[in-house]
Parts: structure tokens; sequence; C-alpha cells
């Protein structure tokens, strides 16, 4: 059955924080009616949720890397194990690695709470529930409770936007203002290593095998310390006596910096309030400090 | 240094970058496998990657005309690291495009018609020329 989330009047849901309430709402409705299913949210970088019996088993999103990327990408599983296993973690290919399953059951959850924070940080445009069996593969014994995951996407994106120079995880890009070599934190000089002022804090985390909130929280780290700057934003041309008209401007918007308002201090004081803050309750005191990155 | 043909061409390149997550590089290229310009990193060997793209359109080309299914709209290869998509653009030039494992394949299929669309428009218009020390 296709329950596609609509406004009351019966028009397509709509997109930014009334989409983000849509989320919210439908993912009361998991374990309020043991719903299994996928839950797939349109957007950048949108994702889907896995759900069986009231519990989501999986997270997958373009914005935060899963179980086989962070495995090739540390190298605990080679290229050639992962093609063995035509494309997929094979059971060989994870006991060579040395990941048991309760190693295996750990990372799940961690990329679980990482894609729903990539998912929450981003922009939401659509989402939609499609009730039925999930697909083969998830482990049901090892699901995160909706509320679990609602509070840790909350608690994260509170870190992210309290960090002394906030960034956006996805579009924000980057530039070195320092030696690498001066940096001694080997995982702060890894992320470094990265940092080229085209890659965004999730293509970094992609290129480790690093979580997405983990390695956005390093680098806003290191750009409040100046080890790393944002780029200005780009200046507005005055247009050209006889230049040929830009052909591109209608049909390819571009981000601009600061677009998403996450970069602007004053800004994100005032009006950043996570998709989830609604139904969250958030601690008044005690330090946020990231997770810990996997091994 | 790109001239400023090539920067009209990069910017359509950059933006289609910049709306799809996990693309990390985009070159056009003529069909016979040289570079035209490209919005990429220093890592990648640009020319070889200009001639892998225009190979692989062609093996698919092949393909398309010897099972009767026409020609290739987008050949997509799924590698261990990332990704390999390329799309004609016009009759006579490609857009390859390389995205890292997490590559938004339905961001990339909504987003690059648009991009194969503006820079078959910047080639057709003759802005911009083959590099002449390929």
């Amino acid at each position: 059955m296709v329950n596609a989330l609509t406004s009351p009047s019966g028009l397509p849901v709509p997109v930014g924080a009334s989409a983000a309430l849509h989320l919210l709402q439908a993912l009361a409705r998991v374990p309020a009616e043991r719903l299994s299913g996928t839950l797939t949210v349109t957007g950048y970088p949108g994702g889907v949720f896995h759900l069986r019996e009231g519990s989501v088993m999986a997270v997958e999103s373009p914005g935060a890397p899963s179980v086989a990327t962070i495995l090739l990408a540390t190298g605990r599983i080679t290229e050639g194990q992962w093609a063995a296993g035509s494309g997929a973690l094979a059971p060989e290919s994870l006991a060579r690695a040395s990941v048991g399953p309760a190693t295996l059951h750990a990372m799940q959850a961690m990329v679980t709470l990482d894609g729903a924070f990539a998912v929450a940080a981003g922009r939401i445009d659509e989402v939609e529930l499609i009730e039925g069996e999930p697909a083969a593969g998830w482990d049901p014994a090892h699901g995160v409770e909706p509320g679990v995951l609602l509070g840790e996407a909350e608690r994260r994106l509170r870190a992210l936007a309290l960090s002394r120079v906030p960034i956006c995880p996805f579009g924000d890009r980057p530039l070195l203002a320092g030696p690498v070599a001066a940096c001694a934190n080997r995982a702060r000089r890894e992320v470094l290593e990265k940092v080229n002022g085209r890659r965004s804090c999730r293509d970094i985390a992609f290129l480790l095998g690093r979580g997405l909130y983990v390695t956005t929280m390093e680098v806003a780290g290191l750009l409040a310390e100046g080890m790393v700057s944002l780029p200005e934003p780009p200046g507005e041309d005055p247009p050209r006596d006889g230049a040929a008209p830009d052909v591109h401007a209608a049909a390819l918007p571009r981000r601009s910096r600061g677009a998403s308002g996450i970069n602007r201090p004053e800004v994100v004081r005032a009006t950043f309030r996570p998709p989830f803050q609604a139904r969250m309750r958030i601690p008044e005191k005690g330090p946020i400090e990231p997770d810990e990155a996997p091994e | 240094m790109a001239s400023d043909d090539d920067s009209e061409l990069i910017a359509v390149m950059r933006a289609l970058r910049e709306q799809v997550v996990g693309v990390t590089d985009v070159a056009v290229a003529t069909r016979d496998g040289l570079l035209i310009a490209a919005d990429s990193g220093e890592e990648v060997d640009l020319d070889r990657l200009a001639a892998l793209a225009a190979a692989t359109l062609g093996l698919a080309s092949g393909g398309g005309a010897a099972v009767d299914r026409g020609v290739p709209g987008q050949v997509t290869l799924e590698y261990s690291s990332g990704y390999l998509a390329v799309r004609p653009v016009g009759s006579t030039a490609l857009m390859v495009v390389l995205g890292d494992r997490g590559m938004d394949l339905a961001g990339f299929r909504a987003h690059a018609q648009a991009a194969v669309e503006g820079l078959g428009t910047l080639l057709a218009a003759e802005k911009v020329h083959a590099h002449t020390d390929i």
C-alpha cells in the first residue's frame, strides 16, 4: 500500500520545514503502528529509511558513508574481496576482514544514525511512506527505535549549530589555511590532507571512510582553529558590453555561498531549527561532544 | 589556464557537481576522445579520462546496435570506489562524470540532462575549441 504524504488540502507534499514535519509525523507512526516498509525522503541529499515492525533497520543516504564504503575506504575489505562478493558484503569477505556479527551490527547502527543525521542536516523536499516487506538483509533484532534515531539526530544538529564556526556538511568546501604538518593530531591531519577547496565534509567522510557527523565536527574544529577557511562568496561580475547572454542562468541554478544560512552565526543562533526540535527534548547543560570515529 | 570560453563550460560542469551529491569530477570531450574542458581535481588524468569515456561510449553504441537497442542515452559503471558515467552531448561530444561510492544516481539522472543541454548549446555555438596541446 502506498501512503503518499500530502497536505490536508490534498496538494503535493510541500517543501522545506513542512516536509520535515511530514518526516517527523511519518516516523512517529512507525513504532505506533509497527510499520514495515520504506520511508523515502527526497531532497539534498535525501535518503531511505528501511522499516521493520516498528523499528528503523537502516538509513541509506548519499550524504553518509555506508558500511561497505567504510570497510572499503579504510582497507578492511579489499577491492578484490568486494568484487568476489558481487558488489555486496559477502560473509567470507567480512570474515577475512575480521568483521564479526557484533562488529557489523555496531557499524550498521552507527551508519544508521549517521544517515539520519545526513537526511536531517540537508534539504527535505518530499516524504513518501510505502508499507510492505522491507528489503532482505536487515537483521530484525538490531533495529533502532525511531525515537532514539530522532533524539540522536537532534543532538547532532544542535551540536553542529552551536559549534564556533558552523558549517554545512554538503555545500561548504573548505580551503587549507595553514600547513598540514602543523597539525599534531593524526585524525585531523588526515582530514586536512583531503581538504582542497573542492570537497565538502561529506566528500571527505567518504574518502576517509568515516562518519559524516564526526568528519563535519572535525572540520568545524579546524575552522575554529584557523587551520582551514571557507572561500569568500563570489562577487557579481558587471555585465560586459556585447557579451553573450548566460544560457545557464535560468536552467542551472547555482548555490550561492551562505544560501543555506547555516554559516551565518547570527542567523544560526536566531533561526536554526533542526527538523526534529519540536519533538525531542534537548539537554540544558553539559558539553556536546562528537562521537568517536570508527576504527 | 582556462579561457573565457572554457570558463562557461566549466561553470556548467561545476553547477552539476554542486547539484548532485557525490559527483567529484566532470569533463567534456569530443567523441574521439580529445579533452575540451573539465571541472576536476588535480589527481585525475583528464586526457586518459576523455579517451576512456570515448571508448566506453563507443562500446555502448556498438553494443546497442548489436542487440537492436538503439543509441545509448547514458552509460554508468559502478566500481568498488565509485561511479563513472558518460552521456553523449550532441553527435560530436560527450560528458563524463566521476562520482564516489555515495553518488546520488537519481539526482544525477535528474540534473544531467540540463547540463548536457547547456554544454551542447555552448559547443554548438562554436564558442570553444578542443585543446590544441593534446
